[in-house]
């Protein structure tokens, strides 16, 4: 390692770092606002509250997975463009840091998506991230919008179900496809048994 | 959520509580005199017992500040129970800016 | 176990666990106003001189000041879990410090803030810089570019491991760092007096744990060749001049396992410290 001295350190122009513009490191809220016009949780849950109307026990599982899972997928796909339309600091310093040292897109790229599909639907403020490394990208969501609406409009009983589960499910594998990126999508937690979803990206 | 009962700390202080206070000598920083600490640094350096230290006194946000700007750094004697009265700071300062008191018992 | 694996080790070595390593990279603004900029909470970087400033006050008013001082310090630890000059940070071997490479990322290489502070340091080149900041905060350096003088250098895990063995080689003591509940967002590499955290351990018995490991030498291969007395940062390693051996203080030594990766002859092996029944509750 070669060190340069604090003498030739002085006599080289003394250069001071100052942000060429006021930089957000935060999500843009127009895109924020955007995402959520596309894919508010509501219209997604009386859509599914009118297909299962009248229908056998049977059947609500099937209808979830049709309607749910499509609502899944159009939502991160609309995450993944509304994401790379609007960028803020954090992600072009991290595509910074992914261009040179060609790691970190398992799982930061992966988690930046994820975070503004939830935080653009859902009423929290922080997706709980519960790990974030080289193999394993897992995240937690707590006080579940979707679900909420589901106990309202669907019941208890067919909420308890967990219809909605096929939507998370489907958008991480869209995110994976997306970015082209290869993991293993398993859900660890379940609201009804542990308060809490938790999905994790396994990559072992 | 972390259970804070739980926190232990090190309970060990090796300074003897017996024998405080313990005395110290007074180390004055003329700021009029030393305007640009971080730029000249040379107590900082110059003290073996690194009782000096110095720190930014006007943090911006998304910029850096200039160390050769007057006013923006200042130092200050931290630890001044390691100080065993050299004088080492005191023939180094370019500004006649430090001065050290030992006061009498 | 020490402590902090009890809280938070989930049955391992706490730093071995990535759960410790995670963090989200957004927060939504309370009311969303469209264009408005959060203002984060960010420490003052140089907050912690405070501290230390008050505890030294406080010695030559009196042990009971002294002791004030101390619970007032201590007090803020827990309330803000080391996210406000809180030093909460352990000594890792080399090891370790490799395997953290593995679980966190980004890896960004980063400027020391305690060699600035007590020295005057500036690393403002890659070549010479001493600190890891591990975790997606790094990617928000530009809020304080103060701080992180000189920028910040992604590495990869690879890079970090090498990195690693190379300050190892200098004699850098590893440690880690905790900034926020739960979250361990640094490697550093630094040496007593210049590391803060380091000194207000060895000088105030201030929060820094030791490591899980102790040193012992093997008698039948030490030559006393002497070559790992220059390494120990903690006053636990002397020559043993009767005996012509080199000599370990296992109750001063901090576990960092510098001394062990010196030894020429593998004389000097890590022990786990839980395993040693005198040494089980010495953090
Ligand atoms: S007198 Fe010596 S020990 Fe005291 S502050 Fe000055 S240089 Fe340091
Ligand atoms: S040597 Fe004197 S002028 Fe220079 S930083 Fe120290 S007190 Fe200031
Ligand atoms: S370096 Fe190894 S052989 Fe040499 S004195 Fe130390 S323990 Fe003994
Ligand atoms: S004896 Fe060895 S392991 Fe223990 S503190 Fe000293 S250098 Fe570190």
């Amino acid at each position: 390692m070669s060190t340069r001295s604090e003498e030739e350190a002085k006599k080289t122009p003394y250069e001071l770092y100052i942000a060429p513009r006021p930089f957000s490191f935060e999500l843009d809220s127009e895109m924020l606002v955007l995402l959520r016009k596309d894919c508010d949780p509501p219209l997604i849950v009386e859509k599914f509250a009118a297909e299962i109307s009248g229908k056998k026990q049977d059947d609500v599982d099937t209808i979830a997975k049709k309607v749910f899972g499509k609502y899944g997928e159009d939502w991160m796909r609309r995450t993944l463009k509304l994401g790379e339309e609007y960028p803020d600091r954090t992600y072009e310093i991290l595509k910074e840091a992914v261009d040179k040292t060609g790691e970190m897109k398992f799982p930061l790229v992966l988690q930046r998506f994820i975070e503004i599909a939830y935080l653009g639907t859902q009423q929290f403020r922080i997706l709980p991230i519960v790990e974030n490394w080289a193999k394993r990208l897992v995240y937690r969501v707590k006080d579940c919008y979707i679900y909420k609406l589901e106990v309202e409009k669907c019941g208890q009983e067919v909420a308890g179900s967990l219809p909605c589960r096929y939507a998370c499910l489907a958008a991480c594998k869209t995110a994976l496809d997306g970015l082209g990126l290869d993991a293993a999508v398993e859900m660890e937690a379940t609201m009804v048994k542990d308060g809490a979803c938790q999905f994790a990206l396994n990559r072992i | 959520m972390v259970d804070k009962s739980k926190i232990k700390v090190p309970k060990a202080t090796p300074q003897d509580l017996t024998r405080l206070p313990i005395k110290m000598p007074k180390i004055t920083i003329d700021h009029n005199k030393c305007t640009v600490p971080f730029w000249c640094k040379k107590c900082l350096q110059a003290c073996p017992q690194l009782v000096f230290q110095c720190y930014c006194k006007h943090l911006e946000k998304l910029r850096e500040s200039d160390p050769r700007q007057p006013g923006i750094y200042e130092v200050i004697a931290v630890r001044r129970d390691k100080c065993h009265v050299c004088n080492k700071c005191v023939e180094m300062c370019p500004e006649n800016a430090i001065t050290i008191t030992l006061e009498e018992a | 176990m020490c402590h902090y694996c009890e809280m938070w080790g989930d049955g391992t070595i706490w730093y071995l666990n990535p759960r410790n390593y995670a963090r989200h990279m957004y927060t939504l603004p309370k009311e969303a106003k469209p264009g408005a900029t959060k203002a984060v909470g960010e420490a003052d970087p140089a907050g912690y001189i405070n501290l230390e400033r008050a505890m030294v006050d406080a010695l030559e008013r009196g042990p009971e000041e002294y002791e004030k001082a101390m619970k007032f310090a201590r007090d803020m630890v827990d309330m803000t879990q080391g996210s406000v000059g809180g030093w909460m940070g352990q000594v890792v071997p080399l090891r370790d410090a490799e395997r953290m490479a593995e679980i966190s990322n980004p890896l960004g290489l980063i400027a020391c803030i305690c060699r600035k502070a007590m020295l005057g340091i500036e690393e403002r080149c890659p070549e010479n810089m001493t600190c890891m900041g591990l975790g997606v905060g790094m990617l928000k350096w530009e809020r304080w570019p103060e701080r992180y003088k000189g920028g910040v250098h992604w590495l990869t895990i690879e890079e970090t491991k090498q990195w690693l063995r190379d300050l190892d080689t200098k004699g850098f003591v590893h440690s880690l760092m905790m900034f926020g509940p739960r979250f361990i967002g640094g490697i550093c590499n630094c040496d007593y007096p210049a590391c803060d955290a380091l000194t207000m351990r060895l000088d105030h018995g201030f929060n820094m744990l030791k490591g899980h490991h102790v040193a012992m030498v093997d008698y039948d291969l030490c030559n006393g060749c002497g070559i790992c007395v220059q390494r120990c940062q903690f006053g636990a390693l002397k020559m043993n001049v009767t005996l012509d051996k080199a000599n370990i203080d296992q109750m001063r030594c901090f576990g960092c396992g510098l001394c062990e990766t010196a030894c020429p002859r593998k004389a000097i092996s890590l022990k786990e410290r839980i395993k040693i029944p005198s040494l089980q509750e010495v953090w």
